[in-house]
Parts: C-alpha cells; structure tokens; sequence
C-alpha cells in the first residue's frame, strides 16, 4: 500500500528473505513426518506419478529431434554412429534434467501457487493459524517434500525414455543399430554424470516448490491475487532454474576437471 | 454517551474477572484507521456480542485478539497476558484457550467434513481413534452435520460450511470462542440453533463467547453485554435492553435498520477517510454539498447514485427507498444490489433526501459512466443518456449475480411513490423486521437444551 513497497530492490529483498526462511522453516518440519506422511504421499502423487506420461512424452519428444538434429550434423563428418555419445550425455547432464523440471513447473508449480494462494484468502490459513497448526508443517513442507523426492524420479525415468527416443531416430531414421547406439551412450555417461543429473534435479525441484509455496503463501487480494501468484510462481520458477542450471554446469565443469586432471 | 459495563443480573453469578481486554487500540490498514481507540474488556463466562456496520473492522478486531494482525499501538490482553508482545510459541500457546468461527467457515478443502473436525483432535490432544470419532460425531450432531460428514467443503453450502466451521470451532473445547457473523447464510431455524448453542455453551460449560453479528434478534438473545463498534471504537457497550434503548443516534440507525436514528451521508462516509470520497465525482452530484439539511444535522440532499447500507437488496425499492428515509418527491430511478448483497446501489434522479446512504466509493464509481448532470431549475428531466446509464450499471460484471437473483427496479415518472405494505418480502425476512418496529419485542423462548447429553460429553 504504501510507497516504499513499491520500490523493487526492497520488495525484492523482502520477497527472497521471506522465502528464505520460508524454505528453512519448512526444512526444519520435516520432523513432522509421522504426522504428515499421508500429505506427503498425496503431493507424491500428484506431483510424480500424474506427471509422469506428459514428462515422458515431453522427454521422448526431445530425445528425437535432439537425435535428429546431431544426426544431421554428425553425418557430414560421417560420423552418425556417434549419436548415441552425444543423445546420452546431453539428456543427462542438461536437457533431461531441466526439461522435466519444466514441464513440472508448468503442471504443478502454478496450481500449487495457486492452491495454497486459495487457501490463503478464504483464510484456511489463518484458521490452521489460529488452531496452532503451523502452516509451513501443514500446507508447505508436504509439497517441498513431494516435489523434491519425486522431481529427481521423474528426471530419472524421464531421461530414460529422452534417450530411448533418441535410439529410435537414430535406428529408423539415421540407420544406426540399437547396440552402436548403447554402446556409445555407455561411453558418454559417466557416473558424476548420473549424480550431477540428479543433482540438478533435486536443486530444480526445491527451487519450484519453493517459489510456488512462497508466491501462494503470500497471495492477497482475492482472485486476482491468486491469478497473480500462480503467473508469478511461473516465471520466477522458470527463470531461476536457467540460471541455477547455468550455474550448477559450470561448477560441473570445475568438478570434472578436478578428478580427471588429479 | 451511555457507556456502562454492568454486568446483567442473569449471569453475575457466571462472570468473573476480565479474560479479554483491548485497551486504546490503533490500527492502521490501508492507508485507512481501522482501530481508532478500541477500548472494551469481555469478562469470564460472559458473551460479548460486537455489532457494527459491515467493512469496519470486526473482523480486524477479532483477528488482532488471536495474534494474526498486530496493533500500531495500545494493548490487548487475554487472561492478563500481553499478546502484542509474544513471540510465535507463546502465541501459539495463547490460540489453543481459542476457538474460532471465521467468517466463512475456512474449512480445509481437501479435508473432509469429518477430516476438518478432527484436525484440531489429531493435532493437539491424544485420544484414541474411537474417542476422536466420538467428540467429532457429537459436535458434528449438534450442529446438525452429521450426515454430511463424508463431503467436502467444495459439495456443500455456506451454512453448512460455517457450521462445519463452529463443529471444528469447539472441538477442543475451547475456553474462549469468537464467532465471526454465525448466523449470517443460515436459514432462520439452523441460527437459532446456533444461538441456542452459544447459550448453552455458556450456561453449562462457562464459555466465554465474542460474536460479531449484524443479526439484532440474535445478539438481543446470546448478549450479556453489546458492543457497537463504530468508527474504530465501542460507541457504546450496554446490556441489550441498554441497547435496545440507546438514545445515540448511530446506535439507533444501526439496530432499527436505517429507520431511525439518522446517520448523516458525511458522518457514515466519514468512516475512516473523514471525508466523503464519492463526492468530487461527476456523475455524483450534491446540491447544496454534502450541506446538513435538518436541525439535528442529519440529512443530505444529493444526486446521483449512493450505496444504502445494511437493506437486502431483495427487499423492493419502497421498502429501500423508506428506510432511508427519501423523501417523496425524490424520483429513484432504480436500485442494485452491489456485489458482497450487503449494500444496495441506488440511483437518485432528484435531488433527495437520503438517510444513512454512503457515497459510492472510488472502485464502485469507475463501474458508472459519469454523465453530465440533467437538472434543470431545480426539475429533473429524465434523458436518454439517464436511463442508458442506469443499464450501464446493470451491466457492470461484478453485480451480474446479485443482480438476476433480485431483479432491478425502475420506476416511471409520473408513477407516484408509495409504500406499498403489501410487498412480499421474503420469509426469513421478516423475522428481523418486527424489532426495528417494536420498541419491546417479544422475548425468545427460554434456552432449550440443545443436547442433553452435551455435558458429560464436553468436559
Ligand atoms: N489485511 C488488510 N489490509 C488492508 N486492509 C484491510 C485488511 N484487512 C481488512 N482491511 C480493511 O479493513 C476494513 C475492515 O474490515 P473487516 O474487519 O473485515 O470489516 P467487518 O467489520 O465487516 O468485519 C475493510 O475496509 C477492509 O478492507
Ligand atoms: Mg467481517
């Protein structure tokens, strides 16, 4: 309402702190477990398991036209037996990772924002509130929790079918044959691969869930304000994972240099 | 002003020392001072009934007494602990002597009815599965929910709602319950079985109660003591019967309706802004301005359009239009119920005397295309673009469901005013209508027993 809210480097500072402590507060419940367990289950499944055929679909979708495109390029250098390096480690270390957390974000972040953001004006909130219930052991630690152990998963799974995709093109329109393709898939992924994936994974989801709970946990002004905190979650969430991927691949790159030059 | 805090004879024996105590309250929100000097105690075992005008600040009130707003300044104390001051622990430790109704019942929407009931049992006490099923069962019976246990708040009604709220409210059976408009969207039956509830949580478990109502026949009934809220303060806090009596000119407007007890438009728009916001607009015209017309200051001519207070906007516009006192001679050119059916939209085509309107405010006036003003030497005449502008209104998005379910009122020219006694007015209407007539309405029936077994079962 008043003028200083309106300047954005403090609404800004006020936002990331507020999620901050958010985020820890809800690391801190998940002490609350044995009685929560039932709500984590539920976030489980919403989140991975009603979100697994459209990131499988999304992933293998991906996986052919990456094997398409390198396809191309591989086959002026001869080269095309290559694919699979190229399908297997790129699935895995970028596009498997932050492909599904997109297609997490746009089919859980923004109805979670708004969900809890529903919550938050019809005053379920308060009501936990005014019952002792915290909100955060209520309401956000079940979806941190939820996204976080079932965003990695998804990635898995999800990978794996990218790169299946990927062998397909490769066999029926490239011409090379399944046990070229895994042997070199073998060869372009190495286990810090696999960990780096997952990690990404795991520090996309967090990222997600934490937008999401933070936008709807501070939704104000009705409907609008609910309609406002699901767009919000959507872009922020996104914009964040770019950067905290771009991030997390140079470090990858600090990391491998480090165990192959030693 | 009659202030008193006597407490009335029926419950002396009951009431003890003061468990709630606001003390010189501010709050600013928004720009505007909601709490402005809220001064009032609600002692042991007594219940305390606020009444005021909706949008002012009952609700904030009740919501800085259980810690989720804090005060600019001043004290609020429970059981003579300063909560304005507790850290989160101790405020959590402080809610559980609480129960609370809220407005619109706030039931967790993935839960169950019963889900909803039993949160507070699985969160903070330790009975067994069955002695749970028990409590919530009895609850869900009193206030007759137990058939839809299995819903979800999404399946079922307000009222149900809110009285799967005041279920969940008492579940623990709390020392303290606040109740936010319990009987508003409750049919007239289910209310006072609600307020036979409030009685006898009192009389056989000494609950104290605070319940903010906008129901006079309700707060007559459960009060020990009523407080009206009022420009961020109790303007007066008095036993029913001292209400009921009251001889302040805003009390007597707020409990007889609008019929008596004359609010002027600046004193009511004054609410807050200490100005009448509408004012400037074009399409609101006032002749002489905002100008005191009567001796006792408490009449305004105006022209334009102007929100009526506190009328149903199902009532038909004679009754609108004499509640407000208008004069006769003022043409109304149609009445709209606005969106929250607290409040009715009123076009004045004449210059009119309104009582207790409120000027449109600023979000209401963007909806109406501002026109230029039509009178000529003191006569209206009524132009096309008139009558456009009124469609206009109707058209507005945000009154689109309010508006089918009451239909609009135009009336012609040449059509005379009248009051029209014969007017149906809707049934559960007219069960609150007798007290603004009657000085001395007939007293309800002694406390019924609501469930005989409830004593046993709650303690
Ligand atoms: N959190 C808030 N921020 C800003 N204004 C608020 C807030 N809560 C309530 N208000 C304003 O305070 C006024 C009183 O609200 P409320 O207590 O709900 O009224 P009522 O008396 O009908 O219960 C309203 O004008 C409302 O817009
Ligand atoms: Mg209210």
């Amino acid at each position: 309402m008043n003028a200083s809210e309106n300047i954005w480097p403090l609404s800004f500072l006020r936002t990331a702190g507020y999620t901050l402590v958010m985020l820890l507060n809800a690391l801190g419940h998940v002490t609350d477990l044995y009685k929560r367990s039932r709500a984590v289950f539920t976030q489980m499944y919403v989140i991975g398991v009603e979100s697994l055929p459209i990131a499988c679909f999304f992933l293998m979708l991906v996986g052919m036209v990456f094997a398409l495109q390198t396809g191309i390029e591989l086959s002026r250098f001869n080269q095309t037996s290559l694919v699979g390096i190229i399908i297997a480690a790129g699935m895995v270390r970028e596009l498997g990772p932050w492909m599904t957390a997109f297609v997490l974000v746009a089919r859980v972040g923004g109805s979670m924002a708004a969900e809890i953001g529903t919550m938050k004006v019809s005053e379920e909130i308060d009501a936990l509130d005014v019952m002792s219930i915290n909100p955060v052991s209520f309401v956000v630690m079940p979806r941190l929790l939820g996204y976080a152990i079932m965003g990695p998963i998804l990635t898995v799974i999800a990978t794996c079918v990218g790169i299946a995709g990927g062998a397909i093109v490769a066999r029926v329109q490239l011409g090379v044959q399944f046990s070229d393709f895994i042997r070199n898939a073998r060869n372009g992924v190495e286990p810090l691969d696999i960990y780096w994936g997952a990690l990404k994974s795991l520090v996309f989801s967090l990222t997600a869930a934490t937008v999401a709970c933070s936008y709807g946990m501070r939704t104000s002004g009705g409907a609008v304000g609910v309609g406002a905190a699901s767009r919000n979650t959507v872009v922020v969430s996104l914009t964040l994972i770019v950067f905290f991927n771009y991030l997390l691949t140079s470090f990858y790159r600090i990391v491998k240099t480090l165990i192959t030059g030693a | 002003m009659a202030q008193t805090s006597e407490i009335p004879a029926r419950t002396k024996a009951a009431v003890g020392a003061p468990v709630v105590e606001f003390t010189d309250v501010h709050t600013k929100l928004g720009g505007r001072q909601i709490l402005d000097g809220l001064t009032f105690d609600v002692r042991k075992g007594e219940t305390f009934v606020i009444i005021g005008y909706s949008g002012t600040g009952k609700s904030v009130t009740l919501r800085h007494l259980v810690g989720l707003m804090q005060p600019d300044a001043g004290s609020i104390r429970v059981e003579n602990e300063e909560i304005t001051t507790m850290s989160g622990r101790e405020l959590a430790d402080m809610r559980r002597k609480f129960g609370v109704l809220f407005q619109s019942g706030a039931l967790i929407a993935w839960l169950t009815v019963f889900e909803n009931v039993e949160l507070p049992l699985l969160e903070h006490s330790r009975h067994s599965r069955k002695r749970r099923a028990e409590i919530i069962e009895e609850k869900l019976k009193l206030v007759n929910l137990w058939p839809d246990k299995d819903k979800y708040p999404a399946e079922i009604s307000g009222g149900m709602k809110k009285r799967a709220g005041l279920a969940r409210a008492i579940a623990l059976d709390a020392q303290i319950v606040l109740y936010d408009e319990p009987s508003s969207g409750l049919d007239p039956v289910i209310a006072n079985e609600v307020d036979k509830l409030i009685n006898s949580l009192r009389d056989k478990l000494g609950v104290t109660s605070i319940v903010v109502t906008h129901d006079m026949e309700s707060a007559y009934f459960i009060a020990d003591r009523i407080g009206m809220f009022y420009k961020g303060r109790m303007i007066q806090i008095g036993t029913p019967d001292e209400i009921r009596n009251s001889t302040i000119p805003e009390v007597r407007h707020f409990i007889t309706g609008g019929k008596e007890g004359a609010l002027s438009m600046r004193s009511h728009a004054a609410i807050g802004t200490g100005r009448a916001p509408g004012m400037e607009h074009p399409s609101m015209r006032v002749e002489p301005p905002a100008a005191p017309q009567t001796s006792s200051g408490d009449t305004t001519i105006m022209q334009g359009f102007v929100l009526l207070d506190e009328i149903p906007p199902e009532r038909s516009r004679a009754e609108q239009t004499t509640a407000h006192g208008i004069s006769g001679d003022a043409k109304v050119r149609g009445t709209q119920p606005v969106e929250d059916g607290e409040k009715t939209r009123l076009g004045v085509a004449s210059d009119a005397t309104v009582r207790g309107a409120q000027p449109v405010n600023a979000r209401d006036l963007e909806e109406v295309t501002p026109n230029a003003p039509t009178t000529l030497s003191g006569r209206q005449v009524v132009t096309e673009e008139d009558d456009d502008e009124i469609v206009d209104l109707s058209k507005t998005e945000e009154d689109t469901q309010s508006r089918t379910a009451s239909g609009r009122y135009v009336m012609d020219e040449e059509e005379p005013e009248q009051e029209d006694s014969s007017i149906a007015v809707p049934a559960d209407k007219t069960a609150i209508e007798p007290l603004a007539l009657e000085p001395e309405p007939a007293p309800k029936p002694v406390v019924q027993d609501l469930s005989p077994e409830q004593p046993e079962e709650l303690k």
